[in-house]
């Protein structure tokens, strides 16, 4: 009975818990609908003094309008609401903290200041404490912190505010001798490996080390920008920094691009026959946007959300029925550091076995965990499949699916034997291991390979959240008397 | 609260009560606690001394301004009198440059002004954060007044680590 691995397998509602195990996904609960307006961007900042987590949200009303940046506490009770008086949706809505101070910025909105903990106003500048220099008025664009300092870019202009410590400073303080350009226009800004700035832009990604910060005008100690990768941005929050790496969407899907290399994450599904959900592709990935998760990027594209685990390669496409308006805008980050999701209608913690609102309980369907690929076939011989065993544990709640070709299932609760061996269960009551084989039924349907081969594909489906599932899967198969033609002519 | 007009049953006593009730749990569940700091000259003149009519403290933890608030009794009328909050070492970053004061002005009686700074919508809405020294004061008038008095109404909320 051939054996194959399907780690590899295209995946969808798949994640690998901290344990290890290859699991559907949890639920998405929605903690909280915010202002019940639409909700476009955000970002949570934690009081270094106090250790208090405060979310900086954006909202706009049902069309785009009234750009309402507020401020929630940790319970998500609203403590601010400042009105930027702009209309739209602002793009590279980012937040450059230093110690207490915090600049909430967007190329699209007066860049407001304000102590974390505090509230928020409209930023001024302060003077320099250096009597050489004259301080400039706030720039608006996209922000990042790095070494002590705020980075602000405009176009492919790069404003760098004085640094701030003990005996002074403050990140409203930005000079002339202190103002960079880049070649293209600046769509990202991070800080990435040891501290370094990292500009995403339209003519490659340009790296400044954090020795140029160490003097006051940044860089006039000979410290240099240098290009580190070739590839070219073309719209803000297209690139993010998880684990001090820059991640940039390209038009396949992403790639790490603060180093020069060739290697590239694909997000459209392979193209194959279909049981379960449509096929999530797109012509052109920079249309989408791309957060920082805990493990990799999280991309959200329309109500979908892909997840990625560089560690060991995993990626999975996410979507839920929970809500119609769900569309993730942004992760927000709680006083542990767990990741929550920002959508357009709220704020959704990723944990417990359903999909639905904290309060009311579950409101949508059971998740179901798939995963999809081929079954290997020498391209001569035309198979039939006979039988499938593939595990997963779900207890007597969910179910599992098999298709073929996206034509055939078969779904039910696995029947349990007596042999005892545990592979899991989704409760904790004693209630004594079950080992899950599902063997199909005989399959009498031959797939005929005139002209192509491998295409023997099979979706493996686990309906029920935290559901660990099976690595690999049995089949057998026999072989059609008559061998199938191939391009050496007819036997 | 809302007083009902007219006859008063106890259902309508009931309803006001599980109102208030319900305001103050939540805000107990948030740990939030509201308190005052007062100060009080009972004759403020021209030349009361800066010690008399200040009163400085150390925010313990971070605290929500709510409300500043200022009366003045006085038999004789426009009489100015400004209460303020401020940073002691004069550094306007801690209420984000915001000027926090009331003024007001005396009338043959008692006259009251307050900042309020409560709505979510409001345009002073800070936080005196922890270990920042602030200062009550009320200005040294045009001419005496007597019982003059400044409050500010601080909230807390609970520490959880």
């Amino acid at each position: 009975m051939p054996l194959i691995d399907i780690r590899s397998w295209t995946k969808r509602n798949i994640w690998r818990r901290p344990t290890g195990d290859l699991c559907v996904r949890p639920g998405l609960r929605r903690l909280s609908t915010l202002s019940g307006r639409r909700t476009v961007a955000g970002h949570s900042v934690a009081n270094p003094w106090t250790f208090e987590v405060w979310h900086y949200i954006a909202d706009t009303d049902a069309n785009g309008k009234d750009l309402t940046v507020r401020i929630y506490d940790e319970d998500f009770i609203e403590w601010q609401a400042y009105s930027t008086g702009v209309d739209g949706v602002p793009r590279g809505f980012s937040v450059a903290v230093v110690d207490q101070e915090v600049l909430i910025c967007s190329p699209d909105m007066p860049t407001l200041y304000g102590l974390v903990g505090s509230g928020l106003v409209l930023a001024a500048k302060v003077a320099s404490d250096n009597p050489n220099t004259t301080a400039l008025p706030i720039p608006r664009g996209i922000a990042a912190t790095i070494c002590n300092r705020a980075v602000i870019a405009e176009g492919s202009t790069l404003y760098i505010s004085d640094p701030t410590a003990i005996t002074g400073g403050t990140i409203r303080t930005f000079v002339g001798q202190n103002v960079n350009a880049r070649p293209g226009v600046i769509f990202g800004v991070h800080e990435g490996a040891g501290g370094a700035l990292v500009a995403v832009t339209s003519a490659g990604v340009y790296v400044l080390d954090s020795a140029a910060f160490a003097v006051g005008v940044v860089g006039s100690n000979g410290a240099d920008w240098r290009l580190a990768n070739h590839h070219q941005s073309y719209s803000y929050d297209s690139s993010c920094a998880v684990r001090g790496r820059i991640y940039a969407l390209t038009q396949r899907g992403y790639a790490l691009v603060d180093v020069e290399n060739d290697e590239e994450a694909l997000l459209d599904d392979p193209l194959q026959p279909r049981l379960y959900g449509p096929r999530v592709s797109s012509a052109d990935w920079r249309a989408a946007r791309i957060y920082p998760g805990d493990d990799g990027p999280l991309v959200g594209y329309g109500g979908r959300l892909n997840v990625a685990n560089v560690t060991d390669g995993l990626k999975s496409w996410w979507d839920t029925d929970i809500s119609a308006d769900f569309s993730v805008c942004g992760v927000l980050r709680d006083q542990d550091g767990t990741l929550m999701l920002l959508s357009a209608d709220g704020v959704y913690q990723i944990g417990g076995n359903y999909d639905g609102t904290f309060t009311s309980g579950s409101t949508g369907l059971p998740t179901k965990g798939v995963l999809a690929g081929p079954i290997p076939s020498p391209p001569q011989i035309n198979q039939t499949l006979r039988s499938a065993t593939w595990r997963a544990a779900i207890g007597g709640d969910g179910g599992v699916s098999f298709a073929v070709r996206g034509q055939q299932q078969v779904e039910g609760t696995p029947v349990a034997d007596s042999r005892g061996l545990i592979v899991g269960v989704n409760s904790w009551a004693d209630v004594g291991p079950i080992y899950q084989p599902t063997p199909l039924a005989r399959l009498d349907e031959s797939v005929n390979f005139d002209f192509n081969s491998g295409d023997l594909t099979m979706e493996l489906a686990a309906t029920i959240q935290n559901a660990r599932v099976g690595e690999v899967l049995e089949y057998t198969t026999s072989e059609s008397a008559t061998a199938r033609k191939t391009d050496r002519g007819a036997p | 609260m809302t007083i009902p007009v007219g006859l008063i049953t106890a259902a309508d006593i009931q309803a006001e009560y599980d109102t208030l009730l319900t305001a103050l749990q939540s805000q107990a569940l948030r740990g939030q606690k509201d308190f005052c700091i007062p100060l009080m000259v009972p004759a403020l003149t021209t030349s009361t001394a800066l010690s008399a009519r200040i009163v400085d403290f150390t925010a313990p933890d971070d605290l929500e301004l709510r409300t500043l608030r200022c009366s003045v009794t006085s038999g004789t009328a426009s009489i100015v009198v400004t209460a303020a909050l401020t940073v002691t070492d004069g550094d306007t970053t801690y209420l984000l440059d915001n000027t926090v004061s009331v003024s007001v002005t005396s009338v043959v009686g008692t006259a009251h002004g307050n900042v309020d700074a409560r709505a979510t919508t409001n345009p002073i809405r800070v936080r005196l954060l922890r270990g920042v020294r602030y200062r009550l004061s009320i200005s040294s008038p045009s001419a005496t007044a007597t019982n003059v008095s400044a409050a500010l109404v601080l909230r807390t909320r609970r520490r959880r680590r």
